[in-house]
């Protein structure tokens, strides 16, 4: 069953990248975007992780997903078609990159190799996640720095938004 | 946790089915007479002049930018705000969470001292630089 | 959890018969009243303009929303020339769709126990429920922002621009102001939300602040007036589904209704207790068995309804705000209150326990 399922939602990852990565139109590219996030965010929850499969359609299909969109309708009609030859030079570096995941993946194949894994129900996540929070030997530095990057987020994109803003005329 | 999940799945799926199920069987009743004037844009029987998919304002994107920080933030806080009351020390909780809080609400406080948060701000500077 | 774990391998049949029919069940009575409500608005909407409303179809018009079912599923279905077909036809099912899937992790009451076996009326009783329901509401904004862009219209562009940019903006004011709760439950479960709340206060009480920035933001969340601006009628036509015709158009219609009721039942779990009716515990409710249950239940119904009034009464009470007005209450002043109010709480309640 686990097994059916986690190839369930890779499938819906790889078809929706397949889609994303050839469709012409960004827009249609952003929705099959969507449909990538959902499928890992599924395996999210398949390997257990609620809280971060929960997470991440919040943050990423919920919110950098629309900010995508915002984006591609910003820029004019033509710029929302993409000329995938301009892209085709970064084939051979895609190769070699993809190549080199390769490797890895068997490596770890082979690490793993003859191993019993055993499949344990898994807990919830979210109270040891907010335990690790308040746990000044936890992640208690880490929660406080990440406020710092948010607040440089709001700062520093919102700045270069108004730049731009402020370039357009009459935008 | 796992049986949660597969209750979601299953309802994911037979919601599907309930949403696709009218869509579908109405295409053998419906009667199907396209002529020109059904194919033009809705514009109260104006000839619509120029394309729809416009640039829109920078505006929206700001906004939109501004709410995937807080968006991040909130998601932090609900697990802190779960263990608050049964941490170990609460003392340390309240002032994780508050210098969390504090943070990013100088965030907002400086999108708002620079007029990020005002929708009509193009309209202002245009009368500032007209003064 | 493990408890459920042994039921599922000892007689799968049984829980996912009991699931099934819980999905059935409670989606339907939801899609249903979804349609009442319909008419109820029309007939509230009358009451209070000293009208009749709908009377001709039924005794006192109850059948109306049979008779627009029926409609709609015969009227033809306008593809235009100049649309973006696939993300055309998509937007009306992904409008429907986040709605009815929150409906997942809603509580409608205590526990059923069927031949021995104890059932929840919940269909997935998540750990994470809120943040599975604000995952999931985040994703109403899909489908208006593609049914504006793929029409290519400019009424309804316009309109999918205005919704997404207030639906993401009071989507903020909605998390942070339920943080309190959460802080004072230990729990992000919406069942413990509830027994919290039947053995102790209502939220509505212990957390007002919280309680009236829910409501504002529920009501903008939901595009109803004084925040109906992506479809102002008198600016927009009807605002991202002017282009919709047939059953298309009603999929946007019963996804706007179904995003009240579940919003309606939000407020009550979150904030009216669920299915708490005053001066009873959670003993109470287990010492009366299925009948507690059917209490509780129709508790949970009448605060729904009640909630669903009230939106249709602010309807005909509030004038509609400016866009700039509406960016303005959500940004610079609930927001800030928010943040106070999750400060406020973690003071009292850190003060309180120590």
């Amino acid at each position: 069953m686990l097994d059916f399922m986690f190839v369930f939602f890779a499938a819906i990852a790889l078809a929706g990248g397949l889609v994303m990565a050839f469709h012409q139109s960004i827009v249609h590219s952003a929705f099959a975007l969507v449909a990538v996030l959902f499928g890992v965010a599924g395996l999210y929850w398949t390997l257990g992780a609620d809280l971060l499969g929960a997470t991440q359609i919040l943050l990423y299909v919920g919110g950098v997903t629309i900010l995508l969109l915002f984006a591609v309708m910003l820029s004019t009609r033509d710029a929302g078609r993409l000329a995938i030859g301009r892209y085709i030079l970064m084939a051979p570096v895609l190769g070699l990159l993809g190549a080199g995941l390769l490797r890895v993946y068997q490596g770890v194949i082979a690490i793993s190799e003859g191993r019993e894994l055993t499949l344990l129900e898994p807990e919830p996540t979210s109270d040891a996640i907010g335990q690790l929070f308040v746990d000044p030997h936890g992640f208690l530095l880490p929660f406080e720095v990440l406020s710092v990057l948010l607040l440089v987020v709001l700062v520093g994109a919102v700045t270069v938004a108004r730049q731009q803003q402020e370039g357009t005329p009459d935008a | 946790m796992y049986l949660d999940y597969h209750a979601v799945l299953v309802f994911l799926i037979t919601g599907a089915f309930m949403v696709c199920t009218p869509l579908v069987l109405g295409m053998l009743f419906r009667p199907k007479n396209p002529y020109k004037e059904k194919n033009l844009p809705y514009e109260c029987a104006e000839d619509p002049i120029g394309d729809a998919q416009i640039r829109f304002d920078m505006r929206f994107y700001t906004t939109a930018l501004i709410f995937v920080v807080f968006d991040a933030e909130i998601v932090l806080m609900f697990p802190w705000a779960r263990v608050f009351q049964s941490a170990p020390s609460k003392g340390v909780a309240l002032v994780a969470g508050l210098v969390f809080t504090t943070i990013v609400f100088f965030g907002l406080i400086y999108d708002w001292a620079k007029g990020d948060l005002d929708w009509v701000k193009s309209f202002q500077n245009k009368r500032r630089v007209q003064d | 959890m493990s408890l459920a774990v042994l039921t599922f391998a000892d007689d799968p049949i049984f829980y996912l018969a009991a699931n099934l029919a819980k999905i059935v069940v409670f989606t339907h009575i939801v899609l249903i009243l979804s349609a009442l409500s319909v008419l109820a608005e029309r007939k509230v909407s009358a009451w209070m303009q000293d009208r009749l409303g709908p009377n001709r179809v039924g005794p006192g018009g109850i059948l109306q929303p049979a008779a627009d079912a029926l409609k709609f599923f015969f009227k033809e279905d306008i593809v235009p020339g100049h649309v973006d077909k696939v993300l055309y036809i998509l937007a009306p099912a992904i409008a429907l769709m986040p709605a009815l899937i929150v409906l997942a992790v809603i509580p409608y009451g205590p526990p059923l126990t069927v031949l021995g076996e104890t059932i929840p009326m919940v269909i997935a009783d998540l750990d994470i429920g809120i943040l599975f329901v604000f995952a999931i509401s985040s994703l109403g904004v899909y489908g208006i922002v593609l049914a504006g862009w793929a029409s290519n219209s400019k009424y309804p562009m316009l309109g999918g621009v205005r919704a997404s940019a207030q639906m993401i903006s009071y989507e903020v004011m909605l998390g942070l102001s339920v943080v309190g709760i959460f802080m004072s439950t230990e729990s992000l479960r919406l069942t413990d939300v509830i027994t919290s709340q039947v053995d102790g206060t209502w939220f509505m009480f212990s957390q007002p602040i919280a309680f009236i920035i829910f409501v504002i933001a529920a009501f903008a969340e939901t595009n109803r007036l004084p925040f109906d601006l992506p479809e102002a009628e008198t600016e927009l036509v009807a605002g991202y589904h002017t282009e919709y015709s047939s059953m298309k158009f009603a999929m946007f219609f019963i996804g706007e209704y179904t995003a009240m009721f579940v919003f309606s039942a939000l407020v009550a779990v979150l904030f009216l207790g669920g299915w708490d009716i005053p001066f009873m515990s959670n003993a109470d409710f287990e010492a009366l068995g299925n009948w507690g249950t059917l209490l509780g239940f129709l508790s949970f119904f009448v605060k729904c309804l009640a909630f669903l009034f009230f939106y249709i009464w602010v309807r005909w009470t509030i004038p509609r705000f400016r866009f700039d007005q509406l960016m303005n209450l959500g940004w610079k002043v609930l927001m800030p209150i928010a943040l106070v109010n999750v400060v406020l709480t973690g003071v009292v309640l850190g003060w309180l326990g120590s």
